[in-house]
């Protein structure tokens, strides 16, 4: 059965957070945000990497169960860790814990264990800053994609295959991706292929797609292109998806159009979310 | 490792999950000769330092003479947790431990203790909370099972003993406390849950393996047992999860008495 390799350090998996920083996601979120979709999304990276940690945290050690990687397209495309990393792909997720580029004091309520809320001073590390110029070099981008998980799949036959989680608010300016993403999806592990999941998100106040089953309500070619290249979500997925309230069809693609803040959010919090850790 | 006691023999097993080493192992065996007590507790991986906190409940409960109320089991599990905050204090942590520090460790556990003599056995006392399981057998019958008895039933998140003392309010009251008689050639089982719902579920499905499981034990075959364990893995039968056993046979002054570690 795809899907059901076991997550260890001997078999770890990986994630690819592959983000548009064109010139566009420096605009509002949405008519009612005041934030930045550059500053949302970056935000959003730094929390579930913040939770990848954790959840990889065994007493002192944090257990390298995932390789990281983050891309980001905009002026330019390449890594986009800012800090110690900066410049690195497939970085072991023990590495990531022990070097983000800095820790923020912020303040986080949490369950007191009887019933209270309490705040609690925390420790936030920052791995990625909020970056916006330039324009959607997508074809670019999926190609650098394609050539680090051409050789990680190749180093990991027995791995959980990878997975992709790629966010954009716009289309594709250097040309139409959909061949070059085909490629990403010719690739993956015994375990199965390279889990692709697209995210596109929109400053209109347009009625936002989750994780549709077919293509019939979309809206136009570029909704439909990314459709096409996203790749079903497993049952791990659906499931960590129904845990937030959102029930999916079976086939349902990991796909959203048009998302708002709180898709974003979900987005990665479901992409991330391969069961089986050992 | 076979030495005389009393008329209890018993053997136990820890293994780690396959491709981890032992001492990552997050459950952990309690074993008292002297106190006729045997624990079985079940580190919760998600949470922080579970198996440490595991192994500090294992140890003080099959030390201890008494813990079988609830009311004994509030103040016990205070200190020790205060024990683990103390311990979590004084060292500067990594972002991410102290994070995970804040919500503490947590563990299943179950306890067994043996009294005196009724007619023709012992008595015993048992508590249990979350879902490592004691399985009481006679002959080819399940007697009883506790806190779970149905294989279907593992796998719900179920209530743990938390470290935390913020979250141990009325803790005490949710473990289940069971008692009864024991007669020559009963045997109980304290099982942690990846082993126990597989015990659980081939009661039905395959009695046979259940024997050859308790053969090997019985046999202090610790190699049979971890080959019986890897083939039920491979197979797919068995979760791979840390794996605790303790046996206990309750034998006749006519037997002998024996404590194994496999």
């Amino acid at each position: 059965m795809p899907y059901s390799a076991e997550i260890s350090r001997s078999n770890p998996t990986c994630f690819v957070f592959l983000l548009d920083q064109s010139g566009s996601m420096a605009e509002q979120f949405g008519t009612e945000s005041a934030i930045r979709k550059a500053d949302f999304v970056a935000d959003v990276v730094n929390r579930t990497l913040h939770d990848i940690v954790i959840r990889c945290t065994r007493a002192e050690e944090v257990r390298s169960y995932y390789h990281v990687s983050i891309i980001g397209y905009g002026a330019s495309v390449g890594p986009a860790f800012t800090g110690a990393l900066a410049g690195r792909n497939h970085v072991p997720v023990g590495e990531v814990a022990e070097r983000p580029a800095r820790l923020e004091n912020r303040t986080k309520k949490m369950s007191d264990g009887a019933g209270g809320i309490v705040e609690q001073q925390v420790r936030f590390p920052v791995w990625i800053d909020p970056t916006s110029s330039g324009g959607t070099p997508m074809c670019q981008a999926f190609d650098l994609v394609r050539g680090l998980l051409e050789q990680w799949s190749a180093e990991h036959r027995n791995s959980f295959p990878p997975t992709v989680l790629h966010l954009t608010d716009g289309e594709s300016t250097d040309g139409e991706p959909s061949e070059i993403a085909k490629k990403i999806l010719s690739l993956g592990t015994a375990d199965g292929q390279v889990l692709l999941f697209n995210c596109h998100v929109s400053s209109r106040h347009a009625m936002k797609i989750e994780y549709p089953g077919d293509e019939g309500n979309l809206p136009d070619d570029f909704a439909r292109t990314l459709y096409r290249i996203s790749v079903p979500l497993p049952q791990a997925f659906r499931k960590a998806a129904s845990n937030m309230g959102l029930n999916t069809v079976e086939g349902a693609r990991g796909f959203v159009f048009n998302g708002d803040p709180v898709s974003v959010a979900q987005f990665f919090e479901i992409g991330t979310q391969p069961a089986n850790l050992r | 490792m076979t030495c005389v006691e009393w008329s209890l023999s018993v053997q136990h097993v820890l293994l780690p999950k396959a491709g981890l080493l032992k001492s990552e192992c997050e459950d952990s065996i309690g074993v008292r000769r002297d106190t006729r007590r045997f624990c079985v507790a079940d580190g919760a991986t998600e949470a922080y330092d579970s198996g440490r906190w595991a192994r500090l409940l294992t140890k003080h409960w099959a030390a201890s003479s008494r813990l079988l109320t609830s009311e004994e089991l509030a103040p016990w599990m205070r200190a020790l947790g205060e024990r683990m905050e103390k311990r979590w204090s004084k060292k500067s942590l990594p972002w991410y431990a102290e994070e995970k520090a804040h919500g503490g460790a947590f563990a299943a556990l179950v306890g067994l203790a043996f009294f005196g003599h009724g007619d023709g056995g012992p008595s015993w006392q048992a508590i249990a909370l979350g879902d490592s399981c004691l399985v009481h057998r006679r002959e080819a019958t399940v007697l009883r099972a506790l806190p779970l008895s149905d294989p279907a039933a593992f796998g719900y998140h179920p209530t743990l003993v938390p470290s935390k003392p913020s979250r141990q309010e009325g803790i005490a009251d949710s473990f289940i406390v069971a008692g009864g008689h024991a007669q020559p050639g009963d045997v109980f089982l304290l099982l942690s849950d990846a082993i126990a719902a597989w015990y659980l579920r081939l009661c039905s499905e395959d009695p046979s393996k259940l024997a050859e499981l308790e053969r090997l034990l019985e046999s202090n075959d610790a190699l049979g047992v971890e080959d019986l364990i890897s083939s039920e893995r491979s197979g797919q039968r068995l979760r791979n999860d840390d794996i605790a056993i303790v046996r206990v046979l309750v034998c006749s002054d006519a037997q002998p008495a024996t404590v194994a570690r496999m």
